[in-house]
């Protein structure tokens, strides 16, 4: 729905045209900046075929796809995080309510944790990287799939949210109790892994999550119109000839394969989801997701990319846990939603 | 908005409402038989709980019919398609909607959902209907405003906008009233009368007598054990108005339309 | 994973307990004389900082300081007295320990590796996770029913381990949170002794633990000779190389964990060993005394002036290595294919002999070591504990 007069949409150009110009900038600050100092002219001279191998490793193998995935993660956690809050019409849903993180989660700690019983500790190092990526993925999909037959069952959006949110808690718990079973080393191996990060997914891991991200995104442009008649909750979403059934299908669809994607390759990275529509919306003053969706693609992916820039810590040898940085980007944020506190309320 | 339409024809027959889950059906209200030829205001009354609301979702097809029929211009509402559902027939009901940052512009674009593209883009036709539909309601002014910033009587007028813009032959609206001051009751009554009389079929709940008794066409008034219907003036009439109290303390006066409390001792 | 963390790994996978049956004395009265050799008033430990032993006249007093990393200021002291003798009533008698131990349960391979070399194996009635054990006498023991695997940390099988009826149970320290669980077993009237060999990191401290165990069985003499007799080896190893190796090639340690790569300390156990092996560690001049999380882009431009790259994790091959992570093949040393690892001794079950027997033998690897970094060094000398990834 093109919901505007010119005024807007003037400054609606004006502030998409500043956010993809400040997307490139912290695009390119994330390549520039990192433990290791390279010079601006050693940069250019890798990008224009120069002939230092190391910082030419350094750029094209490391900060490269590093900076290719924090845009991913960034686009995939906030489309998902606008489309639950607004589906389930609450301030503080997130791409986590569904408890697909969870089920990545429940996943991950079985290949982690579960190996502990049988296994030489550390040895699901050997298995490789995909095998944890795989066991997210399994685990986020089966908990999408259960989500969307219960979805099929129930009527109210709400008891769903209440479901999803219970079904992740319980998993949690199974977690905690693989956790409490655990010896110290692997307990440190899943609590990296819940740490989340960024840097190590290989080329073909990488290709598997921009077309998943890609896909995820697909469908929610496909629910645009959807989620704008959602804004008034199912009752007058259906009066209007929405199919509740199909849409929340390809809602949850959408959610699922973005935060599940998210989750399998680089954990559960938190707060990003929730706080980006929020800035999206009080940057943009309004509530029509044919802006909302491309403002939160943009705001999400440069969030995300400074996040990754902040955890490298630039300049020094050390690096921070990405989802802490996260968490002290969204945490301020989602405080500031509930001080002011109405954002979509519907009293009957 | 078209002007040629014929008028719409509704017809309910022993149409059984209630709730359905699984094969489990719960009846709440007596099977119902009504029709209306069109162009003009049908008022509900009943006792609270008795099932004005579940009826009025029932005929807007949010709700399972649990059997008998509902018949709109010959055709079964179960043979509509939920979108063509939508253009003929506009729903208001009880929620009140606060949603940040949506202007009045934007709530009454809404309308236009069923007539729009899968991306809902709006094309010259479908602006000049909101822009009508604010014209129509007075809204005109507040078109920037946030809707979660105006009064109950604008952003009721907002949501008669939006069933507007959505250009539906049939109206049902819950309570339209219920949350207004005097001046914003009446503003809306004339609004209604308006449509009715441009050819619009408006059905209404209401628990105001004067409004219904006064403004409205028709009165299908929810007894205990049937459905009473007619001009509000057959129902005083007939003294069908005062089975709706139970109560031996109060007594409706069908001549003078005036309510009594009687002292027992 | 770090060095440092691959110890507490391997330290947190294996508890062992087991039941012996028979408690012999290993004291006779005639043995007393010998014992007054000890009683010096001075510590019997030489190198190990965590841990002192003073002989008395009626006991011999064992401190073991800090058992836990991040720990400070904690001492907890322990009278062993022999079982035979009355102890002095100005002793509490929560803190002694009975000597000759007759039943341990023992949470750490190494704890396992120090008993069997003191030849006291039948005194182990339980172990902690019994897959861990590269020992074969052990293992063994183990399928026999004889040494009951308890369970690790939280998981800790209290009423097996009650019905074992230990005289002590040796655990290695996590922190406080071990301590919580094991206030249970405290209350239950068992003693818990933490051990802290995980955390001495040179090689010979590690080592001297063994007198803790010397003390326990009442082998002090056993003991001190075999810790004699390492440290002597080692010693003479360590002078053999720095006398023939000029070059100190440039070694690379460990595994990234995703995008982080955990970084010991020149002054860990495994950052001692390539020094005394006349190597450079990469990482020798940092001044932390614990891991830190490096980028592992950082780690990468380092790595580049490594000459060798070993400790790769549980890493069997090259290919495992890139399965991990497709870029550290691009590493110059795994490329030349200097990549070595300390598995060759694993058992079926994946105990990794390296930190069992390791802990007495670290002259054995000393000179796997030092025979990676200077070939020709040690001419026909066959790797013990390391092997070369392929």
């Amino acid at each position: 729905m093109n919901f505007n007069s010119t005024i807007n949409s003037r400054r609606k150009t004006f502030m998409f045209t500043i956010l993809a110009i400040l997307l490139l900038i912290v695009f390119c600050l994330d390549i520039i900046l990192g433990s290791v100092i390279i010079k601006i002219p050693e940069i250019l001279n890798v990008l224009s075929g120069g002939s230092n191998t190391e910082f030419r490793t350094i750029i094209v193998d490391f900060r490269l796809p590093k900076a290719v995935t924090a845009l991913c993660v960034g686009i995939a956690l906030s489309i998902s995080g606008l489309q639950m809050q607004t589906l389930f019409r609450n301030p503080m849903a997130g791409p986590y309510v569904l408890g697909v993180s969870s089920g990545a989660s429940l996943g991950v700690a079985l290949v982690i944790l579960g190996f502990s019983a049988r296994f030489v500790p550390g040895s699901f190092q050997s298995l490789g990287s995909w095998i944890l990526v795989i066991s997210a993925w399994i685990g986020a999909g089966a908990v999408m799939l259960l989500m969307m037959f219960i979805s099929s069952r129930i009527r109210d959006v709400m008891t769903i949210l209440i479901i999803g949110i219970m079904l992740a808690s319980g998993l949690s718990a199974v977690v905690s109790i693989m956790q409490y079973f655990s010896n110290e080393t692997l307990l440190k191996a899943y609590v990296v892994w819940t740490m989340g990060s960024l840097g190590n997914l290989s080329s073909g891991q990488l290709n598997v999550l921009v077309l998943a991200v890609a896909a995820g995104t697909a469908l929610a442009l496909m629910s645009v119109k959807m989620l704008n008649a959602l804004l008034l909750g199912e009752n007058y979403a259906s009066s209007l000839g929405l199919n509740l059934r199909m849409s929340r299908f390809v809602i949850f669809a959408g959610t699922s394969i973005l935060a599940g994607s998210v989750t399998a390759f680089c954990g559960p990275i938190g707060f990003i989801g929730i706080a980006v529509p929020h800035i999206a919306r009080n940057l943009f003053k309004t509530a029509d997701h044919t802006t909302l969706v491309p403002a939160t693609i943009l705001i999400g992916s440069i969030v995300m990319i400074v996040s990754d820039i902040i955890s490298q810590l630039p300049g020094t040898a050390s690096v921070l846990p990405v989802n802490s940085v996260t968490s002290l980007i969204g945490i301020p944020v989602v405080l500031w939603i509930i001080l002011r506190n109405r954002t979509i309320t519907i009293t009957s | 908005m078209k002007n040629d339409r014929v008028n719409m024809k509704i017809i309910l027959d022993s149409l059984r409402i209630g709730y359905s889950s699984g094969r489990q059906h719960n009846q709440v209200y007596v099977p119902v038989s009504a029709s209306s030829a069109g162009s003009e205001i049908i008022a509900l009354i009943g006792r609270n709980g008795i099932g004005k609301s579940t009826l009025l979702r029932t005929i807007a097809g949010l709700q399972r019919v649990l059997g008998g029929d509902i018949l709109i211009n010959g055709r079964n509402i179960s043979e509509y398609k939920k979108p063509e559902m939508a253009r003929i027939c506009g729903y208001i009901s009880t929620e009140v909607i606060k949603v940040d940052n949506m202007r009045v512009w934007d709530l009454v674009a809404l309308g236009r959902f069923p007539h729009t593209n899968w991306l809902g883009s709006m094309n010259h036709d479908d602006r000049i209907a909101v822009e009508d539909s604010l014209q129509m309601t007075g809204l005109t002014s507040l078109r920037n405003r946030n809707i979660a910033e105006i009064s109950d009587g604008e952003r009721q007028k907002a949501m008669i906008a939006r069933v507007l813009a959505q250009d539906t032959d049939l109206i049902i609206m819950d309570e339209p009233t219920a949350f207004l001051d005097i001046a914003g009751k009446y503003e809306i009554i004339s609004l209604l009368k308006k449509l009715a009389a441009k050819g619009k079929t408006i059905i209404l709940s209401t628990h105001d007598f004067n409004i219904a008794l006064n403004h409205a066409d028709k009165i299908w008034l929810l007894l205990d054990d049937r459905l009473a219907k007619g001009t509000p003036h057959d129902l005083l009439a007939a003294g069908e108005f005062e089975h709706l109290f139970r109560s031996p303390s109060v007594k409706f006066n069908s001549g003078d339309r005036s309510f009594a409390l009687i002292d027992e001792d | 994973m770090t060095i440092n963390s691959k110890i507490k790994e391997f330290i947190g996978a294996v508890f062992i307990l087991l039941a012996s049956l028979f408690t012999v004395s290993c004291r006779n009265p005639d043995s007393s004389g010998s014992q007054l050799s000890y009683n010096t008033g001075k510590s019997s430990v030489q190198l190990a900082e965590r841990f002192s032993l003073v002989r008395t006249d009626s006991c011999t007093i064992l401190t073991i300081t800090d058992p836990w990393q991040g720990a400070s200021g904690i001492k907890n002291v322990y009278y062993l007295v022999d079982s035979n003798s009355k102890f002095s009533s100005s002793i509490d008698g929560n803190k002694v320990i009975r000597v000759p131990v007759g039943k341990i349960i023992c949470m750490s391979t190494t704890h396992v590796a120090m008993i069997a070399a003191l030849g006291k194996t039948d005194a182990i009635a339980g172990v902690s996770g019994t897959g861990f054990i590269f020992n074969r006498e052990i293992s063994e023991r183990i399928e026999k029913g004889i040494i009951h695997d308890v369970g690790y940390d939280a998981g800790l099988n209290n009423e097996l381990i009650i019905s074992l009826s230990p005289d002590l149970i040796m655990i290695y320290g996590i922190g406080s949170e071990s301590a919580g669980y094991l206030s249970k077993l405290r209350e239950l009237g068992i003693r818990v002794m933490f051990n802290a060999d995980y955390l001495e990191s040179d090689p010979l401290a590690k080592a001297e633990w063994i007198k803790l165990f010397g003390a326990l069985f009442c082998k002090e003499e056993m003991a001190d000779s075999i810790y004699q007799s390492i440290s002597e080896q080692y010693i003479n190893t360590r002078q053999y190389i720095s006398q023939n190796c000029d070059e100190k090639p440039v070694v690379l340690l460990g595994l990234p964990f995703r995008d982080t790569w955990f970084i010991s300390p020149g002054s860990s156990y495994a950052g001692r060993f390539i020094s005394d092996a006349g190597g450079q560690y990469l990482w020798h001049d940092i001044p932390s005394s614990e891991a830190l999380p490096y980028s592992i882009e950082n780690v990468y431009i380092r790595s580049l002036k490594a000459d060798y790259w070993l400790n790769t994790g549980s890493a069997r091959s090259k290919s495992e290595i890139v399965s991990l992570d497709p870029r550290l093949g691009k590493i110059p040393c795994f490329i030349t294919g200097n990549v070595y690892n300390n598995n060759k001794r694993v058992s079926s079950e994946g105990g990794n002999d390296y930190w069992e027997s390791g802990i007495l033998l670290p002259h054995l690897i000393l000179k796997d070591i030092a025979a990676i970094l200077h070939p020709g060094l040690f001419p026909d000398y066959d790797l013990y504990y390391y092997k070369q990834l392929r």
